[in-house]
């Protein structure tokens, strides 16, 4: 039941996310940040249950890493995704992760970023615009009509803060924060989508 | 290709049955002996071996599977009845645990003097809530595991670390039927911290839990007079009030409350070993002017 969701520009990705962690009646925690930096340009955000969501979030950070250490190259933000759908791929038949992830990064080689969508059965595609679970139902038109090409930034963490006031207004869920991520040529930055 | 069957398979070719199949003993297979083959097939799964000992688990290879078809044909053996109020909570002290004491079976009250919080060492406390037998056994397992850890290092593991074992635990047995929802807590380096850790492996760290059958009223009572920086004296009847509170609605809690401390210098103290909630329910409601009996304010028809 987490809501998470992102868009693309030409040289910027942000990633949203809601901050809840639910157990059947109960939140447990309402500060939990379910999107992980992988390192200084690339973002990993996940949804599903808590358990499969840090093993293999961390799981994957921990081995681009160690890729990193040895070859002495970050992989390309296309290269880690193919990687982390294999890695879930390879789990489907037999300790499936139910996650759902939205991968966002920039690429300093060609100055591109990229969004890529991934379900838990290993769909991957690139898009502009994504989000994942029940959100989807109430954000995909808002990111579907705020979207343009050569948008800007500001544009983009504007549409995010519309797609959480319809999520507030529409959605049953009880979700009072959300937390965003900025993936630009600077790094990455943490921005809190509700004011 | 190493296993038994590939050596029954070729066992009618001419060749000598060693050069075939080294490991396959004929003399031994021919006596069965069931309880061996099982433990072997039990064996052959692999991953559930746990260092040093392993479980007697569900004949086949589909451990998850049996326990779901299980759970359809007998619900009653798998469902186990249980209720409790347990909560914890981290304050500016250290961490304060509190819990009552009932246990049930069905609708029978079969004791109200059980200890729920298990004393895992002397930096750690976790709560019960779910499964006694599977709190208890896994806690007292992480306590050896961090003993273990201490003899090879020379130092403590850390509140997460310990934490974490159990949750690979619980990772590891995932959907086998185990039933827990624990509160861990202790006190290392950095102070006291908390984390919740349940049978479906969640393990979240936060400063305000309630587990348990009882825990949505804790959950009220706590959330609502909660603050970081309480004394210890405020948080102590904080827990003392919020179990009372949860155990006068859920019929599945009550007994005594038990209050435990965790400081933030590595260890923690009992600070009230068995207080009567009902005597404490009466204690409250007569601080505010009325009886404890619940009728004020009511019509008094029959009387």
């Amino acid at each position: 039941m987490d809501s998470i969701f992102g868009i693309c520009g030409k040289d910027w990705v942000v990633v949203a996310c809601d901050t809840a962690v639910n157990r059947s009646i109960f939140t447990l925690k309402h500060d939990d940040d379910k999107i992980l930096s992988l390192n200084t340009n690339k973002v990993l955000a996940c949804s599903g249950e808590q358990t499969d969501r840090y093993q293999f979030s961390n799981y994957i950070q921990k081995n681009l890493e160690l890729q990193a250490y040895l070859t002495g190259h970050e992989l390309s933000i296309e290269a880690s995704a193919q990687y982390m759908r294999t890695e879930l791929a390879k789990a489907l038949r037999k300790a499936p992760y139910q996650v759902n992830c939205l991968i966002g990064g920039f690429d300093h080689l060609n100055g591109e970023a990229k969004l890529f969508w991934m379900d838990y059965f290993g769909t991957l595609q690139q898009v502009t615009k994504g989000a994942h679970g029940y959100a989807g139902y109430f954000v995909n038109s808002v990111l579907d009509n705020n979207y343009q090409v050569n948008m800007t930034l500001e544009d983009g963490i504007n549409t995010l803060k519309k797609c959480i006031v319809e999520l507030k207004t529409r959605f049953i869920m009880n979700q009072p924060t959300f937390i965003g991520k900025i993936v630009t040529k600077e790094g990455i930055r943490v921005i809190n989508l509700t004011e | 290709m190493d296993n038994e069957n590939f050596g029954l398979a070729k066992s009618f070719s001419s060749a000598p049955v060693l050069s075939i199949s080294p490991h396959t003993n004929f003399s031994q297979k021919e006596q069965t002996d069931i309880e061996h083959e099982l433990n072997e097939q039990v064996g052959t799964t692999g991953e559930y071996v746990s260092e040093g000992f392993c479980f007697k688990l569900a004949p086949g290879q589909d451990q998850i599977g049996f326990m779901r078809s299980l759970k359809e044909k007998a619900p009653k053996l798998t469902d186990f009845a249980k209720g409790t109020t347990t909560l914890a909570f981290e304050f500016q002290e250290g961490v304060l645990v509190a819990v009552d004491a009932r246990a049930t079976m069905g609708a029978f009250i079969s004791s109200n003097n059980v200890r729920k919080v298990i004393e895992i060492n002397d930096f750690l406390l976790g709560t019960m809530a779910g499964g006694a037998a599977d709190c208890m056994f896994w806690e007292k397992y992480v306590a050896m595991q961090c003993r273990v850890y201490e003899l090879r290092n020379g130092e403590k593991p850390s509140v997460a670390m310990a934490s974490m074992m159990l949750a690979s635990i619980m990772r590891q047995y995932r959907g086998q039927g185990l039933s827990m929802g624990t509160m861990f807590t202790g006190s290392d380096k950095t102070g006291a911290s908390l984390y919740y850790i349940d049978n479906d492996a969640t393990r979240v760290k936060g400063r305000l839990f309630a587990v348990g059958s009882g825990g949505t009223f804790a959950y009220g009572v706590l959330d609502t007079n909660y603050r970081y920086d309480m004394s210890l004296d405020e948080a102590v009847n904080l827990g003392i009030r919020a179990i009372t509170s949860a155990t006068f609605k859920d019929s599945a809690s009550g007994g005594v409350v038990r209050i435990y401390h965790v400081t933030n210098h590595g260890k923690w103290n009992l600070i009230h070993d068995a207080i009567d909630v009902s005597e404490l329910h009466y204690q409250f409601e007569q601080n505010k002017g009325h009886t404890g009996r619940g009728n004020e304010g009511k019509p008094n028809k029959y009387l």
